[in-house]
């Protein structure tokens, strides 16, 4: 670590002093998928008080967005990323009579730092392809909300939405690999794909401070589209 | 600037809001169900159910509700704004008329049956078929009082109500209601006239009931009120006992309404229809360890009126003698000849008693002693003997002032009747070890002074007895009655009875008599020889029990029947129907297991 840590510093240093720099803003659509092993388990074994209740979602892979502020200069850029990931676990049942469903929906919101190194700089026309090695390592902020929703429509007085909020923070590193193609002098498309790793996690009742009996888990691949714009500072 | 970053995170709420990730669900299809072929069955009870339901007042109606082939819910009741949710299919609920006004009603149940589809509703118990029931319901209640209601036997001795109504209800008036009511049982009686005041109850004979009476209006809305109450206590006939016999009563009595009488003695008919003013004679149990009593039914004296009867119980009074132990409780009998003393035990309290009058000598409660096992008689002095399992407390006489404890060191078996002697010995017998040993206390001294074997070979007899004259022994053993010569406390056999027995008894001032039955003759014999008979008497089915120390007579008895005879002469004194296990003859007075004593002086003649 501390040798990635010094080789990263070498390479800031000598950047800095002879290349030119620029201020980047861009935007990633992506997809991830999500390991939630605990709360998959814990949405399976819950006690549904209806027969006939099957889990509707699991917890499946969904939408990520993605946005960057860096700085670029040489083959080098790193900035700060905020991230938002969401997804749902849900288990009941719906007849002509009414609904009952437990639902977990949980959020994710990343805050952190990235770094990337450019492999090469090849002409391709017009444009200009890069691949990098990226790093991005930080904080998921997590949301997860429990409700349970009970409707009947020939009693209404005996419908009912139960929620419990939950909140908590993992830590997570993403190594990733990806692809710049610079577009013209001041945008580039961006295209990478990586994999998030949460080694810390913490989930606790938002009102009591309790410990959850599970974690959320973000834990899985990630695939990001997206674009980069540049405010080129000095040369 | 500012506009443009508010636009900026305003799109990127929107962005991050679409990309929420929706949730799907779970339809399960399911077939609405349909009740057309559901049936319930309700039965109601407590009120009349006819076309309609008729409540007269506040009540509980009892419901019970079958669905073959479905699960009952619940029900709901409702009249008017009363409502009863029931959980149960059977059960009742309390209308209170309070919140009714006479007239018509409507009582409605309304029945939710599970469905059984399965469905979320069902399985919450929300989803029901259900069933309604309706019926008419007329309440027609009456307000009862507390108007004192007058009353009086007439001179017919029939029992007459009266009451008072204002004059501005005429035009409204429908009837009066007399009501009569008891436990378990009421009758009502309208009278239609308004200048009507009294009725006249013929088939009242004294029980305790209530009457009420009403008034009712020709419109049915009008409650109809109470003119007046009374709650009668049941009246006392002044049942006068006379003893005929020992075993006979004369009953007579008068009750103050008029009336006939089933007399019955322990629910057997003694005489029927018996007016008032009349008597009679009732067999009875001159002694009886169940209580007996006897029974005057009351009916009216009229035949067409007896819709009722009353029931007198008469208790007391009926057995003769003085209670000796007031308790009753297992009275243990002794007497002294000298002094013509009766002895009764009850626990470990010891009472003598004066005869013939029965009035009680003394007290004296054994404070180390339990109960008295047996008494021994003394025929030559004062001396009375108490025998308890730890020891045998001497009297000097009937004060008890004080007792000579014969102690022992152990608890012993006695075995058969002691015998004070002449020379102030009490002779006994225990058993130890299947052995029989004769021991001889020194009364003055209170100290063991011997103890003798009895014939080799004679083991637990069962009944053993010396005679105070200390000349003859007699015992039984292995079912065989013997007697022995018994001279300074050596035994030599004198003879064996031959013959069968049930029972036997010796005259204690004739020692060389006894009585053997064999339960159909009672047989007197000498035994200062052998068993030579003196006379028999035939009296089947009849024990000895006793012959009096006083008057030498035998008394013979079984559970049901008594006689007493006087053996010299062969003549039978007395006889009588009791109803007891225990009786005995002492100083002239029959003594009775139910703790009563009767002294024959007024119905033997001497």
């Amino acid at each position: 670590m501390k040798r990635i840590l010094l080789t990263l510093y070498v390479l800031l240093t000598f950047g800095l002093s002879g290349h030119a720099q620029s201020l980047t803003l861009e935007y990633n659509f992506g997809y991830g998928d999500y390991r939630m092993s605990e709360m998959k388990d814990y949405l399976k074994d819950a006690e549904i008080p209806f027969d006939g209740a099957e889990i509707v979602d699991n917890f499946p892979g969904y939408l990520t967005q993605d946005t960057r502020v860096g700085m670029e200069w040489g083959n080098h850029h790193f900035g700060v990323l905020f991230n938002y990931m969401n997804t749902a676990g849900k288990r009941g049942l719906t007849d002509y009579s009414g609904h009952y469903y437990f639902e977990m929906r949980d959020k994710g919101y990343k805050l952190g730092a990235f770094y990337r190194f450019r492999l090469a700089n090849e002409p391709l026309g017009f444009l200009t392809f890069q691949p990098y090695l990226q790093l991005s390592a930080g904080a998921v902020l997590n949301k997860v909300k429990l409700s349970e929703d009970m409707f009947f429509d020939l009693l209404p007085d005996q419908t009912f939405i139960n929620e419990r909020k939950l909140s908590g923070t993992n830590f997570f590193v993403e190594p990733a690999f990806g692809v710049k193609i610079g577009l013209c002098r001041y945008a580039a498309l961006n295209v990478s794909v990586g994999y998030e790793w949460d080694p810390f996690k913490g989930l606790h009742a938002s009102d009591s401070g309790a410990p959850a009996v599970f974690d959320a888990d973000w834990s899985g691949y990630r695939t990001q589209v997206g674009l980069i714009f540049y405010w080129h500072l000095k040369k | 600037m500012k506009r443009r970053v508010v636009y900026l995170f305003l799109s990127l709420f929107i962005l991050l809001a679409g990309c929420e990730y929706e949730t799907g669900e779970n339809l399960v299809e399911l077939e609405v169900p349909s009740a057309d072929d559901v049936h319930a069955e309700i039965e109601l009870w407590g009120v009349p159910v006819g076309e309609q339901i008729y409540i007269e007042g506040s009540t509980s109606i009892a419901y019970s509700i079958r669905v073959p082939g479905y699960r009952f819910l619940k029900c709901e009741f409702e009249i008017d704004d009363q409502k009863w949710e029931m959980e149960g299919a059977s059960g009742d609920f309390y209308v209170n008329t309070d919140h009714l006004s006479n007239g018509m009603h409507e009582l409605s149940c309304r029945i939710y049956l599970k469905t059984n589809s399965g469905s979320l509703l069902d399985q919450a118990n929300g989803e029901a078929f259900i069933g309604e029931k309706t019926w008419p319901v007329k309440v027609f209640v009456r307000e009862t009082g507390d108007i004192p209601l007058a009353y009086r036997v007439n001179e017919e001795g029939y029992i007459e109500l009266s009451w008072e109504t204002e004059e501005d209800l005429r035009a409204q008036f429908d009837h009066y209601r007399i009501v009569y009511s008891k436990p378990h049982y009421s009758y009502e009686r309208k009278i239609g006239s308004f200048d009507s005041h009294t009725f006249v109850d013929r088939g009242y004979v004294g029980e305790a009931c209530t009457y009420e009476v009403f008034i009712y209006f020709k419109d049915e809305s009008i409650r109809p009120y109470s003119l007046g109450k009374t709650e009668l206590k049941a009246v006392d006939p002044q049942v006068k006992i006379e003893h005929l016999a020992l075993d006979k009563v004369r009953l007579s009595w008068n009750n103050p309404y008029r009336s006939v009488a089933s007399v019955y003695y322990k629910d057997k008919l003694i005489a029927d229809n018996v007016p008032n003013g009349s008597s009679v004679d009732i067999p009875i149990a001159g002694f009886s360890d169940v209580s007996q009593w006897i029974e005057l039914r009351f009916k009216a004296f009229d035949v067409a009126d007896r819709w009722m009867d009353y029931t007198y119980v008469v208790e007391r009074g009926l057995e003769l003698g003085v209670p000796v132990t007031p308790n009753g409780n297992w009275p243990r009998y002794g007497y002294n000849l000298q002094e013509d003393r009766l002895y009764v035990s009850s626990y470990n309290e010891v009472t003598s008693w004066r005869l013939p009058d029965c009035s009680q000598v003394a007290q004296f409660n054994s404070t180390q002693q339990p109960n008295v096992e047996a008494y021994a008689f003394s025929v030559y002095d004062t001396r009375m003997a108490a025998l308890h399992v730890w020891g045998i407390e001497i009297f000097e006489n009937s004060s008890m002032k004080q007792a000579t404890l014969l102690s022992v060191e152990h608890p012993v078996s006695f075995t058969g009747r002691m015998a004070l002697t002449k020379d102030g010995k009490l002779i006994t017998f225990l058993n130890e070890d299947t052995k029989l040993t004769g021991i001889v206390y020194d009364v003055p001294t209170a100290k063991e002074e011997r103890r003798f074997a009895l014939p080799e070979g004679l083991g637990s007899v069962t009944e053993t007895y010396v005679t105070p004259d200390a000349k003859y022994m007699y015992y039984e053993y292995k079912g065989e009655l013997s007697v022995a010569g018994f001279d300074n406390y050596q035994c030599h056999p004198i003879g064996k009875l031959s013959a069968p027995f049930t029972s036997w008894c010796l005259d204690l001032l004739h020692s060389e008599r006894l009585f053997v039955s064999d339960g159909n003759k009672v047989t007197m014999y000498d035994c200062s020889n052998s068993f030579s008979t003196l006379r028999t008497f035939s009296y089947p089915e009849l024990e000895v029990r006793n012959v009096d120390p006083k008057t030498g007579y035998l008394l013979l008895a079984n559970r049901e029947r008594f006689v007493i005879l006087n053996p010299q002469s062969g003549d039978e004194l007395l006889s009588g129907n009791v109803d007891t296990s225990y009786l005995w003859l002492y100083g002239n007075t029959l003594c009775a297991g139910n703790g009563y004593a009767l002294n024959l002086d007024n119905y033997i003649q001497k």
